[in-house]
């Protein structure tokens, strides 16, 4: 008697539950009961049937609240329960039983909960399953019951549909008249969501055209959706999911035409935008199915909405949907058969009248809608052949005409627009591949008129005075060369001149910028031609610039290439002949060193420009046929050449961009090309001086470029370099003695590099700590050392930091605290804070970066700064006034690299494990705190760099933690006011501080609460008058916006 | 002192996403103000703004104008002299509305009707950026 017991004890707790105070507990002992029910069920301890016996006394019950709960505890069982357990007898009895409660008020809910567990579990026989619908029909009026219960209606249904499709069948018309009277008045959208499926199922599946129109009535009277979803969206239905269904209900059967086509009629003109779209987008998808017969006899009202629509478009959206409507009805209209006695065909008399109506707009001298008149031709003609063919033949010799007689050129550009729409369309309906055929040009209409087309415009593009005009016959030309077999290889040919002439001009133009935006269209349809026409034409030009040099022609080349490098056919031929173009330049010795590094510069940059974009598109491979190793060897040669053979010292600067673009081009090589270009760098001959002194190099130009290759090989690349430790004692020897900090810089860059990658090398770890022992104690530590030979050290130690540091490793934390230690040596302070900025940061030239290849461990930056920022803040508090400035400049360079999201939850795991807010915030609000003094401080020193960084990470406490800042608003908002006045420009607010301080200023009245704010509303919005007259324009801009936020009522803007 | 070359387009800049009192557009969509119709005189420090109302008999006509003179108020500095006129024709009372707008004392009083300044606030909203990089 097991089962009874549980039974009990489920009843009773149950009833405790509903009734006591300790809900929770006796809610998780009926659920335990439960439990343990169904398990002895599953387990076989138990028989159904013998529950239904326990439960006999509850569920004959006189109380209708013990019937239902008994009934629950049933259903609940059931939902438990395996198939296997409920013999097909027990489950008539069961669902007789269930379908019996029914007409039990208070019991309804459990029955049909038990009766959709039943068929969930597929144990019901055809013919109860077809009984749960005819029941529910008769017994229940579904729509005065609670939510809840109308869902499970809902989804027995569409289980019913899954499990008992010819049952239903065979119930037919009578089940789609209950299901009316079911969906009938139905507002819970979870529930209408439901009900669309259903309807859509019943269109499909079910004999309904008995009570077509009331299943239409029933369903569109929600159209339109204006739904709006309640705050924090707790049912995850929305506008856009009602509105899919339901359209996808009114578009799912013919029988619907006749009573949809006039109220959407009625719909689309209304006056609610949203209305309007709605019936459109209902058109779009309604008139495949329907049929162009069912829209022909109101297809003039369809019309006259949807033009009315394009030219007085509320949004884009509602214009879009409009021209998809005038596509889709052109679509189903040009099936559709024509009524025996009529002349023109629906198609056709659609079209004329789109076509009449466009033809007086354009014909209007004022041309206001001319535009949405060629984008409504251009829907419609794209829409099929016969509508294409019809609307351009019929249109385009009254445009061609009106182009020829009138002289306006505005007028004749907004004509061209049209046309250039036209032949867009024509593209889209002749200009794709039949499937299993070929193309068929043959009966495109623009082909017919194509050499006065091609006349027209080529005409137009070269000669007219008129800028937009010109433009729009370059994009008609390009959509000409676009469409497959349209124009001839010459006229091809004309085209492709015609863009390198406007290639060729002066930049900064609309014809030059409209030419570089069409040349890598142009030139990806047609590379060959392209390569012959445009990019020989372009690459000879070059040599002759720059030897003039006048800036503007070497940008308007360069800018060229670069965007017919976005072709990745071409760009391999491009790269190679600039890498020729900068060679020739850096040797020519008739040009005085600086100005054949101001044309090599610009090379330079328009090299790196192509490069990293080539690296960013990822087709297939950068540099198909280019021998990029080779390039790289001859930027090298030819720089240290040239900085070798000439008096005057090559820039650091200038050596830099050759080593960005040197290792950018390293990143696209194999470990194997690495290695035999790092073994031909090692022993190459520039014939003036030697560049290696074994074991080390001795050329500072050629040792940078040398770390660019070494610091972004792979770490399989074999290193030319013999004994590490005597490579890198050698190189800082040499770097440290030479004063260059180009030498520095690569001699750090070189070692940190190896240091992280390894690269099979020996005797690393011994040098770091020889290194380590003898530099520090004996260098950074000792005063008299020399400054610049500390600094040259410091460099080195940093970086060597940085490979520990990036993976990890305790030592890279060690000698970050040595250099934290060196913020208060007035000699090395700013060194030291430099580098902790080299650690913290990533490197432009890649070297320890993720994409040289470098050993870098998850959250680096998050440990960094953790472990850095006690002692900056420690060092702050004891530092003198002199001594402060490094700590300000080393918590600007952890403040600008560290992830936004570290700053803001630097205790994550607290935060996470007891997920409260309020904690988090305190916590959040209590770490920025400890920075506020700092920051405050830092913004009163007069250093433009130190500003921006500090001012960033103000703008992040204003956004996150507005309080915080409401606390110290009277010192913040003086110190934004006077650093926003260009009268004190001086004190280091350049313009990008100056627009920093206002924009922050403003972002203040956005976020801290208004009543802090109030006492300084005067002041700001008096105080920043000043700054509306500010020399420079951006900063003016942000001014004015900063003022007219303070004069906003408050709270919100 | 360094060239202060405030031209038309920055004033333009200034009053194109002003919204229309009655339309959720702002003026620059419904072609009430063009960057044409801005003149600048840096020298003596000279603006006039023309706008067109949508219709000759436009009743918002001095609420846009009114609009636009807080908005450049706001946002010029003061050593501009503004004259904010409807463009030569285009409304039925002309004359009228260009004396209100130009009236310092009757601007002032308008903008002392706390409705009213409600109303000239809701449509220079959409003229603010209120997002930060």
């Amino acid at each position: 008697m097991l089962i009874q017991a549980a039974v009990d004890r489920a009843l009773a707790a149950r009833a405790a539950a509903a009734a006591a105070d300790a809900a929770a507990a006796a809610a998780a002992d009926a659920d335990a009961a439960l439990a343990e029910i169904a398990d002895d069920i599953n387990a076989g301890r138990a028989a159904l049937l013998k529950l239904v016996e326990c439960l006999g006394p509850v569920l004959t019950h006189t109380d209708p609240f013990r019937r239902e709960a008994g009934v629950a505890l049933l259903a609940a069982v059931l939902a438990r329960t395996t198939k296997e357990r409920i013999s097909t007898q027990s489950a008539t009895v069961l669902a007789q039983f269930l379908l019996s409660r029914l007409d039990d008020q208070p019991s309804v809910e459990p029955a049909l909960n038990g009766l959709l567990a039943m068929l969930d579990l597929g144990v019901l026989s055809k013919t109860e399953q077809i009984n749960i619908p005819t029941r529910i029909f008769a017994e229940l009026n579904v729509q005065t019951f609670q939510q809840s219960v109308r869902n499970t209606v809902f989804r027995i249904f569409v289980k019913l549909f899954d499990a008992n499709l010819p049952g239903l069948q065979k119930l037919g018309a009578e089940f789609v008249l209950g299901f009316i009277h079911v969906m009938d008045g139905e507002k819970d959208p979870r529930n209408l969501i439901l009900a669309f499926r259903l309807a859509q199922l019943i269109t499909r599946h079910l004999d309904f055209q008995k009570h077509a129109e009331d299943l239409f009535e029933v369903v569109f009277c929600y159209f339109p959706i204006t739904f709006r979803p309640l705050p924090n969206d707790p049912f995850g239905v929305t506008a856009d999911d009602l509105r899919t269904e339901l359209c996808a209900v009114v578009s799912s059967t013919k029988a619907f035409a006749p009573y949809a086509v006039p109220v959407l009629l009625e719909k689309a003109t209304s006056d609610s935008a949203s209305a309007k779209r709605d019936a459109m987008e209902a058109v779009a998808a309604c008139a495949p199915v329907y049929g162009g017969d069912a829209f022909l006899p109101h297809i003039s009202d369809f019309w006259t909405a949807m033009r009315n629509e394009m030219i007085n478009a509320a949004d884009t959206a509602n214009e879009l949907a409009a021209l998809k409507a005038i596509r889709e009805l052109a679509k189903a209209l040009s099936i559709t058969v024509a009524a025996p006695h009529t002349r023109a065909t629906p198609l056709e008399s659609f079209l004329s009248l789109l076509i009449q109506d466009c033809l007086q707009n354009l014909a209007d001298p004022a041309l206001k809608f001319a535009k949405p008149s060629g984008k409504i031709m251009m829907s419609a003609a794209s829409a099929s052949e016969p509508a294409c063919s019809f609307v351009i033949s019929k249109t385009l010799p009254v445009i061609l005409g009106a182009i020829a007689s009138d002289s306006a050129p505005s007028k004749r550009k907004t004509l061209c627009d049209v046309l250039g729409d036209f032949i867009v369309a024509n593209r889209l309906v002749y200009g794709q591949p039949k499937p299993g055929g070929d193309l068929d040009v043959n009966g495109s209409p623009i082909l017919k008129q194509r050499d006065r087309l091609f006349e027209l415009f080529v005409g137009n593009a070269l000669t007219d005075s008129y800028v937009p005009l010109k433009l729009s016959s370059l994009r008609a030309l390009q959509d000409m060369l676009l469409t497959p077999r349209l124009l001839r290889p010459n006229e091809e040919k004309v085209v492709l001149e015609l863009l390198l002439s406007w290639l060729l001009a002066e930049p900064d133009t609309n014809t030059h910028e409209a030419a570089l935006e069409a040349a890598p269209i142009i030139a990806g349809a047609k590379p060959a031609l392209a390569m012959e026409v445009i990019v020989s034409a372009c690459l000879e030009s070059l040599p002759h610039r720059l030897a003039q040099q006048q800036p503007a022609p070497i940008r308007g080349a360069l800018l060229a290439c670069e965007a017919l490098s976005k072709v990745s056919a071409l760009r391999a031929h491009i790269v190679t002949s600039l890498v020729g173009v900068f060679n020739t330049t850096l040797s020519l010795h008739a040009l005085d060193l600086e100005a054949a590094q101001k044309s090599a510069t610009a090379l330079l940059d328009a090299l790196q420009t192509i490069l990293v974009a080539a690296e960013a598109s990822h087709d297939d491979g950068p540099h198909p046929t280019a021998d990029v190793a080779a390039l790289i060897q001859s930027l090298v040669a030819t720089t240290v050449h040239a900085a070798q053979s000439r008096a005057a010292a090559m820039g650091d600067s200038f050596v830099q961009l050759v080593a960005l673009n040197v290792a950018t081009m390293t990143r696209m090589l194999t470990d194997a090309e690495q290695t035999s270009l790092l073994a031909a760098l090692r022993t190459m001959d520039t014939g003036v001086a030697p560049v290696w002194d074994s074991p080390a190099p001795v050329d500072a130009t050629f040792a940078y470029l040398f770390a660019a290759v070494l610091s972004n090989s792979l770490p399989e690349a074999d290193l030319p370099i013999g004994t590490f430790g005597a490579f890198a004692d050698a190189s800082i020897i040499r770097a440290v003695e030479s004063g260059s900090a180009l030498f520095s810089l690569a001699t750090a860059k070189s070692i940190a590099s190896v240091v992280n990658k390894r690269h099979g090398q020996q005797g690393i770890d011994t040098f770091v700590e020889h290194f380590v022992q003898t530099h520090l104690q004996g260098v950074l530590l000792d005063k008299a050392a020399g400054a610049d030979r500390r600094r040259s050290v410091l460099l080195i130690y940093s970086w060597i930091a940085k490979a520990f540091a990036i993976q990890s490793d305790k030592r890279g934390f060690e000698m970050a605290s040595q250099i934290l230690a060196l913020l208060a040596d007035e000699q090395l302070g700013a060194a030291a804070a430099e580098g902790l900025g080299t650690i913290i940061s990533d490197d432009a030239h890649g070297a320890l970066t993720k994409a040289a290849h470098a050993n870098i461990k998850l959250l680096f930056k998050q440990r960094f700064y953790n472990h850095c920022l006690p002692a900056v803040a420690a060092g702050f508090r004891d530092a003198s006034d002199a001594q402060k400035t490094a700590y300000l400049f080393a918590l600007s360079h952890l403040l600008r690299n560290v992830p936004k999201g570290v700053l803001l939850n630097e205790l994550p795991k607290v935060s996470r494990a007891q997920a409260n807010f309020q904690l988090r915030y305190r916590l959040l609000t209590a770490n920025l705190a400890k920075l506020l003094p700092m920051l405050l401080h830092s913004l009163s020193i007069p250093e433009a760099s130190l500003k921006l960084g500090t001012l960033g990470t103000l703008q992040l406490m204003v956004r996150e933690a507005p309080k915080l800042v409401a606390e110290q608003i009277s010192t913040i908002v003086p110190l934004l006011l006077s650093m926003s006045m260009f009268a004190n420009a001086s004190n280091g607010n350049d313009p990008r501080v100056r627009v920093a301080a206002l924009e922050i200023l403003g972002q203040i009245m956005l976020s801290v609460e208004y009543t802090a704010l109030h006492p300084f509303k005067p002041r700001v919005t008096r105080e920043l008058i000043p700054a509306l007259d500010d020399p420079k324009r951006v900063v003016r801009k942000a001014a004015a916006n900063t003022r007219s936020i303070w004069f906003m009522p408050a709270p919100t803007v | 002192m360094l060239p202060r070359d405030i031209s038309p387009d920055e004033v333009f800049d200034l009053i194109r996403s002003i919204n229309d009192p009655e339309h959720p557009l702002s003026l620059e969509q419904l072609h009430i103000t063009q960057l044409d119709l801005v003149r600048v005189d840096p020298h003596d420090s000279h603006v006039v703004v023309r706008f067109t109302p949508t219709i000759p008999h436009c009743s918002m006509a001095t609420l846009i104008g009114l609009c636009i003179r807080v908005r450049l108020l706001r946002s010029l500095p003061p050593r501009f002299k503004v004259d904010i006129i409807v463009s030569e024709g285009s409304h039925q009372s002309e004359l009228a509305v260009n004396r209100q707008l130009n009236d310092k004392e009757r601007v002032a009083a308008a903008l002392e009707n706390k409705h009213l300044l409600e109303v000239v606030n809701q449509c220079l909203k959409t003229a603010i950026h209120t997002a930060i990089k």
